[in-house]
């Protein structure tokens, strides 16, 4: 179980400024939580607040993984006891190259001393195989990471890193925009797989696109950085037609 | 006699966990001579008489001393006051028979190279090895194959004897003892190095490899390296070094010099890794003439200091440089690197890339010079230096001259000094990296263009040499 | 008229110019010194003294104040930012020296330098200004240092100071003599959060050095472009610099040369991000192009990056828009080759200045114009 309680974090700037107020939430194993919400109501800011991004500062509250409190431990850390955080707009990392930083997490996870080792040749056809799979051509993965991919390539590769680490808990933010629906479908099916075999996710997504082919077991509304509304997957539904109205917010697109 | 290297050997490398014991420290060996203080018209007699030079080599060399004592000290260089000349040995000959067989050494000789796994790198990877210690060469082979097609590859004190003409026409003519201070030392003071020889339209596949090594504190190597390659062939050279962790500095002064015939085309690699207690200075400088190729790719890892500028003379039409080098500074050290392509014919063309990393308080400094003469009509140079600073308290400087005198010439340049990140680093983070594990990703995607021609073999250890650069535990302090 | 301070710069000056070398370092593997000093030598051997101050302002002198530097000696340092024994000629300017000018700016206002003759028989001729923008200021200023007598080694230095949050315009216009050898060291200590906007347009003389030198306290900027033309017989070095000594400040530096026939030129300098200057952005640019055979032209665009805490740091020599290419097409739509020159050159030279004020722009473009059609 992946716990998140009474969190309220702060952006560093000038000064600190809180953006979180008494998040509590939870996802379990082979679970998905989406977490939905306006433009700026802080969901990428809480997946930053939980995995620890050094600009977000935890002000209180707690991150529990299996009962232990993980609130302070390094990014590194967490990725380590099985958190994955996949980014909304990743940064790109001149001279990394794709295939090395999977394989190098991949070392790091198995205790291998060498960080480049490539153990078995299975690792880079699995590597293939999954890029493949979440429609990605291969190739991708002799290009630096996330270096002059398009937002869609972007997506996939983001996804593609999830699958290959095999995490106990992935949190996804905005994982399908600007996908049009046939990739939104490989890219909910590949989620949805990963829940079946047990994996819990935290689901950012403004619109609920991708909630029709992942099908949440929770579904949690943030505005102004605080949980207004808490339901089942007819919450989803119900913002699918009303949009945020009932929270005081109108978009228009 | 490859039986006798344990076939694990770049295994046990790969499993050091610490830039410390993978270097070790320095140990005992024997010596058979060793000549120390101030360096004088005897000292040179002395080292011409023990290698039983003709009398032209010493008339050089003497030539030479002349010059050092003329010549200014380099001022603009940093930290060239911390080498006191007359406290360090300027011939070390250790006591052993140069060999063509591995067993033949003495172990304490021979664990230098096994410890880098060079015999086995040799008997699968290379046409031929030159190994240097101290100041001679002890171990010398080509592969029986390259004798039929007339390759030489063999130590300069045998090509000197054996080859005076082809020998008078290059060595020390490329890069001329007058050119500074420490290239008029090298001259009077040279020792052990390999000279290569590829006739007209031999193309050699398997690289040639020279390894340095020096063994002990206050040691001065002045090894020197002339690959001529004749019309239209092809050789890839390898320049390997290291030394174990003294209890003193030691001073490299070496000197490399190529000569690439119309249509020939040289490769030469270095990949420089001496320990941190070596001040490293080396000279070198290429011809190529019409058509030919000359590729420079240096990456310096090591060394406490390391001054390096990798140079061609575009003197045929046609010819074509790319000039490569890679600079690591992780702690308090420097690295003063840089490239130099002087366009002397028309539609000559150069590529000079250099990419540095600073850490840790380290220092890069790169100095380039592309200089197109009047006549050198439509000749293209393209230089590009990415710097890299990992931390706040680390420095790159950048010292670019173009110097253009025909104008139907284009030149263009390009710096750029950036950082890591937070945001780069949260991400590696956030897949499970530490600081230090992410920046040595960095430094190895840096290092890509390097890699790219080099067996297997090094790649895994170079790659396991940066990720204990940068590694927590025992790294460098 | 008897000041202490400059009898003592004089002295150190006179010192100097014997101890001295013109520079520390040669500048480059090939070409030993980018600026020909031996042209320099004979008016160092005999130093005499200014008979005047060779400097005439035009302004509104309600909101500018001037005055001799030794008429209140203790209102602003002399020698503080350019030192007498930096080097020989920088020694020899100040072994010369009769008096410098004080210039403050105190409201927002227009002023005109001029170089004006009256410096008598001395080898040297040394003009000095001390520039004072006050805090919060706006002014637009121009150096005209373009009217030269040819009979002594001409020497323009600037110590300027800009106040916190001032606007600054300053455009220089330099024509150096052409018989003789000169030196122009502008040094501009641009205060927190002041804005400079510079530009520089000359010309080659006998041997001309030209150098800027920006000093950034915190949040401050600067935009520099200089463009400068080295004709037939002509020599110019010309250097700018820019340090960024506090956090937050931004610099973007642009010269480029145009080397016509045989002329000499050289666009070079450096960029440095001390530590205490993080979080600073500098982008440099340096470039030159040789039109016709004979020309040498050299570029020389260094950077020194003390800190990993920089927003930006990056430099080029920039591509010419000007070459034998961009001739001929424009001669393929019917100009001559004169013609095409004319306005290529035209063009990069005032794009260097595009950044200046409107009346500042005006006065370059008429410059411009003029030396182009000589």
């Amino acid at each position: 179980m992946l716990e998140v309680k009474n969190l309220s974090v702060g952006i560093k700037t000038d000064r600190i400024k809180t953006i979180l107020y008494n998040i509590n939430l939870s996802v379990g194993p082979g679970e998905v939580h989406a977490i939905m919400g306006p433009n700026g109501s802080g969901k990428t800011s809480l997946l930053y607040g939980i995995m620890g991004h050094p600009k977000y500062i935890v002000l209180n509250g707690q991150v529990l993984l299996d009962g232990e409190d993980i609130t302070a431990l390094s990014p590194e850390k967490k990725s380590l006891r099985g958190l994955f955080i996949s980014f909304q707009h990743p940064v790109e990392i001149e001279g990394v190259r794709l295939s090395t930083l999977l394989i190098a997490a991949r070392n790091k996870r198995m205790g291998e001393n060498d960080l480049l080792k490539i153990s078995d040749a299975r690792i880079i056809r699995d590597m293939r195989h999954l890029a493949t799979r979440v429609g990605l051509k291969p190739e991708f993965l002799r290009r630096d990471v996330n270096l002059g991919f398009s937002g869609g390539e972007r997506k996939r590769s983001e996804l593609m890193q999830a699958l290959y680490l095999k995490p106990k808990y992935m949190l996804l933010d905005e994982p399908d925009t600007g996908l049009d629906v046939d990739s939104v479908k490989v890219i909910a099916e590949n989620i949805s797989e990963a829940v079946n075999d047990g994996v819990g996710v935290l689901l950012v997504t403004h619109y609920s696109r991708i909630l029709k082919y992942v099908n949440p077991d929770k579904v949690s509304v943030i505005v102004n950085g605080r949980v207004v509304d808490t339901g089942g997957p007819e919450l989803a539904d119900y913002i699918d037609r009303e949009g945020y109205k009932k929270y005081g917010v109108i978009e228009v697109d | 006699m490859t039986e006798a290297v344990k076939a694990t050997n770049i295994e046990e490398i790969l499993r050091y966990t610490s830039i410390d014991e993978l270097y070790g420290w320095e140990w005992e060996y024997s010596k058979e001579i060793e000549i120390r203080g101030k360096i004088t018209r005897d000292v040179i007699e002395e080292i011409s008489r023990v290698k039983k030079e003709p009398e032209w080599m010493l008339r050089l060399r003497l030539k030479a001393l002349d010059l050092f004592y003329k010549l200014p000290m380099p001022r603009w260089l940093t930290g060239i006051e911390e080498i006191d000349l007359e406290e360090l040995a300027s011939y070390v000959k250790p006591k052993v028979e140069r060999t063509q067989e591995w067993t033949d050494l003495p172990d304490e000789i021979r664990k230098a190279y096994e410890k880098l796994g060079i015999p086995e790198i040799e008997a699968r990877f290379l046409s031929g090895l030159t190994a240097v210690y101290g100041s001679e060469t002890v171990y010398s082979k080509m592969k029986e194959k390259l004798e039929g097609l007339g390759v030489i590859i063999m130590p300069m004190e045998d090509a000197v004897k054996k080859y005076p003409d082809l020998l008078k026409r290059y060595f020390a003519r490329i890069f001329p003892p007058s050119d500074h201070k420490f290239s008029a030392l090298h001259v009077a003071l040279w020792s052990g190095g390999a000279f290569v020889y590829v006739p007209k339209g031999v193309k050699i596949e398997q690289p040639i490899e020279a390894f340095f090594f020096i063994g002990g504190s206050l040691e001065g190597q002045f090894e020197h390296t002339l690959v001529v390659a004749d019309e239209g062939s092809y050789v890839h050279f390898i320049e390997g070094c290291s030394a174990p962790l003294l209890k003193r500095y030691s001073f490299h002064d070496g000197m490399v010099e190529l000569y690439a015939a119309r249509n020939a085309h040289i490769k030469f690699t270095t990949l420089q890794n001496w320990s941190r207690d070596i001040i490293n200075f080396n000279n070198k400088r290429g011809i190529a003439k019409e058509g030919a190729i000359i590729e420079w790719t240096e990456g310096s890892i090591g060394s406490k200091i390391t001054y390096t500028y990798p140079s061609t003379i575009l003197a045929g039409e046609g010819a074509k440089t790319s000039n490569i080098v890679i600079g690591l500074s992780n702690g308090p050290y420097l690295k003063d690197t840089g490239s130099k392509a002087i366009h002397a014919a028309p539609n000559t063309a150069s590529r000079i890339v250099s990419k540095s990393i600073s850490n840790n308080g380290g220092i890069n400094i790169y100095r380039g010079l592309v200089r197109i003469n009047k006549g050198a009509y439509n000749s293209i140079a393209n230089v590009e230096c990415d710097s890299l600073i990992l931390d706040d308290s680390s420095m790159a400087y950048t010292y670019p001259h173009n110097q253009i005198e025909e104008p139907t010439a284009t030149v263009s340049h390009e710096a750029k000094t950036g950082r890591l990140s937070e945001d780069q680093l949260f991400y590696l983070a956030s897949r499970g990296l530490s600081e230090g594990e992410a920046k040595s990703l960095i430094v190895i995607g840096m290092l890509k263009e390097i890699l790219s021609d080099l067996p297997l073999e090094f790649v895994s250890i170079l790659n396991r040499v940066i990720q204990l650069e940068f590694s927590e535990v025992g790294g460098v302090g | 008229m008897a000041s202490e301070a400059l009898d003592l710069l004089r002295i150190r000056g006179r010192e100097s110019v014997l101890k001295s070398d013109y520079q520390k370092y040669g500048d480059s593997p090939t070409v030993k010194y980018y600026t020909k000093w031996r042209y320099y030598d004979d008016y160092l051997l005999n130093l005499g003294i200014c008979n005047s101050i060779g400097l005439i302002v035009k302004s509104d002198f309600e909101k500018v104040g001037i005055w001799k530097y030794s008429a209140h000696e203790d209102i602003y340092p002399i020698g503080k930012l350019i030192r007498p024994d930096e080097s020989k000629i920088i020694a020899g300017h100040y072994a010369s020296l009769r008096d410098s000018l004080v210039v403050e700016v105190r409201d927002d206002s227009e002023v005109e330098l001029r170089v004006g003759d009256g410096l008598g028989s001395s080898s040297i001729h040394s003009r000095h200004i001390i520039l004072v923008v006050k805090k919060r200021v706006k002014a637009d200023i121009v150096i005209d240092a373009t009217n030269y007598e040819n009979d002594a080694l001409e020497t323009l230095f600037v110590e300027a100071y800009l106040g916190k949050k001032s606007r600054v315009n300053l455009l220089v216009l330099n024509n150096p003599p052409k018989e003789t050898p000169s030196i122009n060291v502008f040094r501009f200590a641009v205060d927190d959060s002041a804005k400079l906007n510079y530009g520089y347009i000359g010309y080659g003389g006998q041997m001309h050095h030209q150098s800027d030198t920006f000093f950034l306290n915190e949040g401050s900027f600067v935009r520099a472009g200089a463009s400068f033309i080295s004709r037939r017989g002509e020599k110019i070095d010309y250097i700018s610099n820019v340090i960024h000594e506090r956090p937050n400040g931004e610099s973007y530096l642009s010269s480029q040369g145009i080397i016509f026939e045989d002329g000499y030129g050289v666009a070079r300098g450096m960029a440095k991000i001390t530590r205490a200057g993080e979080w600073s952005k500098t982008i440099y640019q340096a470039g030159v192009v040789l039109l016709g055979e004979g020309g040498k032209g050299y570029a020389s665009p260094m950077l020194e990056i003390d800190t990993g805490n920089v927003v930006e740091a990056r430099h080029e020599a920039k591509e010419a828009r000007l070459g034998e290419e961009q001739l001929f097409y424009l001669m393929t739509r019917g100009l001559s080759r004169e013609e095409a020159m004319y306005l290529l050159t035209y063009g990069l030279m005032v794009s260097q200045v595009d950044h200046l004020s409107d009346d500042l722009q005006e006065l370059a473009d008429e410059f411009i114009k003029k030396q182009l059609t000589r």
